[in-house]
């Protein structure tokens, strides 16, 4: 399945700069995405997931959010090396992304058709007969009935999981190779979730679409990914195909990631939640960062950050036990 | 919609009808316009006689009962000091006062959109630095100032323009300055945070994460976003400066509705204060009921029914 | 946004609590901050500090020059058309635009208060009665109104904190109307109401100190306004009459000696400039500090 890479990210640190200091949230990532590869990005919220994913689109908050260094291949090119105008070339057209609050991310003033046709118009050159037939397969293809009345309302008519849908169906508008969803489920309720999943999941196939799904949702990693790039506090803890991660989690976090999924079958056992309090991003050790929660924690954690130990050949951890078990 | 429009000109029915009472009431307490219009030393005779001509001798409610109904008629009296039907002689000194509110007002929206967008789409910017300072002097100069120091340097000193009065366009300048600066103000920082609220919206993010170019981006989506606070301060604005219109054109000696107020509040012409008040009242529904229909134009989300 | 909020909520307590009392001071605009406490300072003494008595009156050096000497002494800011000290006239004037902003303020704050939150609190005909008299009020222009209730109850220091009263409530009287409809709906309201707790203390327990916030910031915003129309309507000769020196009516003597006594004018209506200007600018800053609309990481 993955003989060709999409996208490669090597060594990416993303900072901002604010007035209580400088808060390292991407510090140090790298992993790649192979074509029609679904790659899981899980963490908490604070762990760099979405800010790694909106420095692929260079779209940081400014003027506070930088990229420090590192490099991001889209297809051989670095895009960190593109200007301002190149990269709408790639935005829209090569990346997209689908937001994750439906109810904010669509335009309260302008019709449906109007917010989906301004890509085509732009990046495909499309006009007149030809925008209003892209709109109406479109929403066709994300299940969104009586598309041309559809097209002509306003976001407020709709339900979230029909806005939801519809900001698929933009992303998709301009056949992207990297379809990025930040946590799309989030804002829906359980029956349109799984609704969107299973639609995003069949485009992806059908298509033979790469993506990035972020999540802080173990079951949604189940149901979708390929593989799963673990986080936390900016840094990669843990990655690896996810049969392999349900099966052998090695960090001592994704272990407790994998203990807080409900499930349905045993209602007995407790669910567990990871003690302590997340990361202050502000103020690091030069430590590993899970230290202070891990519950096999010693000495060296708290002064050296952990190298990457491969644990089989497409299962990578940062972790000391690890490294100690290899000796 | 209609039925929207139709409710709402009943509220400004009854609200004229309040304002109506209110200064009616307000004005008879305000004092005896016969020791201002009559010599000190007037016999009670001639005082009464007075009183008689104009009405002011009667009950209160029977001098509101009168006048209403005259009113409906559209005869509002006659100006006690200008001796001429109050209702011609506000009119008449109503356009040249809209003239200038207008083109105070298109000064204050034009600068203050322009500037105040430009700000928030590059905040830190040069535009944004001259546009703060613009609009913390205009919040804070009082306006009876600004207009006698620009008469001081621009006409007394080096006889650039017009001291005073109502001519040609240059005429208009010093006035429209210094009535829009205040609205100029605050139309650009409403502009500004309406259009950085808006830039910092999802809805914006987007249409960046779909690679469109910012220009696009402002000008054809976030503009009619940010329109709908513009819209309202403007609306709150006009009538801000029809109020301070009595200072500037006292100041400038211009012929409006202002100074002919001031006048007539000075020498308690009652017909004139209360006609003056009336259009004040009605102005300002119009210009309200202006602004709702506009709303439901920009925002889909607000529909009337 | 949301990412700010997020990279916001990771830190840690304990140092957001050492930050309170260092940030509860910070860009606190010290220029602004020196000239209104300057302000105030004069506004309490200014008669004491000024180097000339304010009213007294000079035959042999009218209309002199900033910077100019007479037989009373130096006159930094030069005199009037009767030979009194600017800069002492200026100095003795704060007194009135600042008591009379802040008691105006005051008076309009309350007064708005208690009214949005009968308004809101106990909603049906007290409400309608209450916004019909808001709609009536907002329908004229303040300042014809005020000019209006000047003609009636007459010109001079304390009428003026009671025609700006009157006219400058209404702001209020809304924002809080819509704030107490809110809070009125809120849990511990609620609960207050099923204890059997009485109408009058839920109004001062629960819903006064909560509308509090909004009260200040509107406050913040008015003050500037008020001095401002304060000036205006001694400008016109509506206001503080002379011979008490206030800015407006300073201001409005120099009109007449524009092209030969430029500085009559001028330097008053820099000093109500200063002032609001100050005013102004912390208002921003309090501004910033209470509502959290405003609030940054």
């Amino acid at each position: 399945m993955n003989n060709h890479t999409l996208l490669k990210i090597k060594n990416l640190r993303t900072h901002f700069f604010t007035r209580r200091g400088v808060v390292r949230a991407v510090d140090g990532v790298s992993f790649s995405v192979g074509v029609g590869e679904v790659l899981g990005i899980v963490g908490e919220s604070g762990s760099g997931k979405s800010i790694t994913c909106l420095s692929i689109l260079r779209l940081l908050p400014q003027p506070a959010g930088r990229i420090i260094e590192g490099e991001i291949f889209l297809n051989g090119e670095d895009l960190l090396k593109k200007s301002e105008i190149e990269m709408r070339r790639f935005r829209g057209r090569q990346i997209a992304m689908i937001p994750q609050d439906p109810m904010s991310s669509l335009n309260p003033v302008f019709t449906i058709g109007d917010q989906m046709a301004a890509p085509l118009k732009y990046h495909l050159g499309l006009s007149g007969n030809q925008v209003a037939e892209k709109v109406k397969s479109l929403l066709t293809k994300v299940n969104i009935p009586s598309p041309v009345q559809r097209s002509k309302q306003y976001p407020h008519q709709m339900s979230g999981g029909m806005r939801q849908r519809i900001l698929g169906g933009i992303g998709i508008s301009c056949d992207p190779k990297l379809l990025i969803a930040d946590e799309p489920t989030t804002a829906l309720d359980v029956i349109s979730q799984d609704q969107f999943i299973r639609l995003l999941k069949d485009i992806q196939v059908e298509r033979r679409l790469s993506m990035i799904w972020v999540t802080h949702d173990m079951s949604i990693v189940a149901k979708a990914c390929d593989r799963v790039v673990v986080m936390y506090a900016g840094k990669i803890v843990e990655m690896a195909a996810v049969e392999t991660l349900f099966q052998q989690p090695a960090h001592p976090y994704t272990i407790g990631l994998m203990r807080s999924i409900p499930e349905l079958n045993d209602s007995e056992q407790e669910l567990f939640s990871i003690p302590g309090q997340p990361p202050d991003l502000l103020h690091q050790s030069s430590g590993c960062r899970f230290a202070p929660r891990c519950p096999e924690v010693n000495d060296i954690c708290l002064e050296k950050y952990p190298p990457e130990v491969a644990i089989s050949e497409r299962h990578t951890v940062h972790c000391w036990q690890k490294v100690n078990h290899g000796r | 919609m209609q039925r929207y429009l139709i409710k709402r000109l009943f509220h400004s029915i009854i609200t004229l009808f309040f304002v109506s009472i209110l200064v009616f009431v307000l004005v008879r307490l305000s004092g005896d316009p016969t020791y201002i219009l009559l010599s000190q030393d007037a016999p009670p005779e001639a005082r009464e006689a007075f009183r008689r001509d104009w009405g002011l001798d009667k009950p209160i409610l029977y001098q509101y009962g009168i006048w209403l109904i005259k009113g409906v008629q559209g005869d509002f009296g006659e100006s006690i000091l200008r001796k001429k039907p109050a209702l011609a002689l506000v009119m008449n000194h109503l356009w040249n006062t809209l003239q200038l509110v207008l083109v105070a007002v298109t000064f204050a929206v034009v600068l203050g959109v322009v500037v105040g967008v430009t700000s928030a789409v590059n905040p830190g910017g040069p535009v944004d630095w001259i546009g703060r300072y613009f609009s913390l002097l205009g919040q804070s100069a009082p306006t009876f100032w600004v207009g006698i120091m620009l008469m001081l340097l621009l006409a007394a000193n080096w006889n650039l323009l017009p001291t005073s009065g109502k001519g040609g366009f240059e005429t208009f300048l010093m006035p429209a300055f210094t009535l829009g600066w205040f609205s100029a103000a605050a139309v650009l920082r409403i502009s500004k945070s309406s259009m950085l609220d808006v830039m910092g919206s999802e809805y914006i993010k987007t249409v960046r994460a779909m690679g469109l170019p910012k220009s696009l981006v402002v000008l054809k989506y976030a503009l009619k976003n940010a329109a709908i606070p513009v819209v309202t301060m403007i609306s709150l604005q006009f009538i801000a400066l029809l109020g301070s219109s009595v200072i500037v054109e006292t100041v400038f000696a211009w012929p409006g509705i202002g100074r002919l107020a001031v006048e007539a509040i000075f020498a308690r012409d009652f017909p004139l204060i209360q006609t003056l008040t009336l259009v004040f009242a009605t102005v300002f529904i119009i210009i309200n009921l202006m602004v709702d229909i506009l709303y439901g134009y920009i925002d889909p989300r607000i529909r009337y029914s | 946004m949301v990412i700010h909020n997020k990279v916001k909520s990771v830190s840690d307590h304990r140092y957001q609590a050492c930050q309170m009392l260092k940030a509860a001071f910070r860009g606190v605009p010290l220029g602004a901050a020196l000239i209104l406490t300057a302000v105030v300072c004069l506004g309490l003494f200014g008669s004491l500090l000024a180097p000339h008595p304010p009213t007294a009156m000079n035959t042999q050096a009218m209309l002199i020059g900033p910077f100019s000497h007479s037989s009373k002494g130096f006159h930094l800011l030069g005199t009037d058309q009767l030979g009194r000290d600017i800069l002492s006239r200026i100095m003795a004037g704060s007194h009135v635009s600042l008591i009379i902003g802040l008691s105006a303020v005051f008076m309009a704050g309350s007064i708005g208060t208690i009214l949005g939150i009968l308004a809101g609190y106990f909603g049906s005909w007290v409400d309608s009665l209450i916004m019909r008299i808001t709609d009536t009020m907002f329908a004229l222009p303040v300042l014809v109104l005020a000019l209006v209730l000047a003609a009636i109850i007459g010109p001079g220091f304390s009428n003026m904190v009671l025609i700006l009263g009157l006219v400058g409530w209404t702001g209020y009287a809304r924002l809080i109307r819509g704030e107490t409809l809110r809070i009125k709906d809120g849990q511990f309201v609620k609960y207050a109401k099923i204890a059997g707790t009485r109408p009058l203390r839920i109004l001062l327990r629960h819903i006064l100190p909560n509308v509090m916030n909004s009260v200040i910031v509107m406050a913040t915003l008015q003050l500037g306004i008020m001095i401002i129309a304060e000036a205006s309507l001694t400008f016109l000769g509506l206001g503080v009459q002379p011979p008490t020196p206030a800015w407006g009516s300073m201001v409005n003597e120099g009109r007449m000696f524009l092209s030969t006594a430029w500085w009559i004018s001028a330097f008053p209506g820099l000093a109500i400039l200063l002032t609001v200007m100050s005013v102004n600018i912390l208002g921003d800053w309090i501004r910033i500090k209470l509502d959290p609309k405003f609030r940054q990481t």
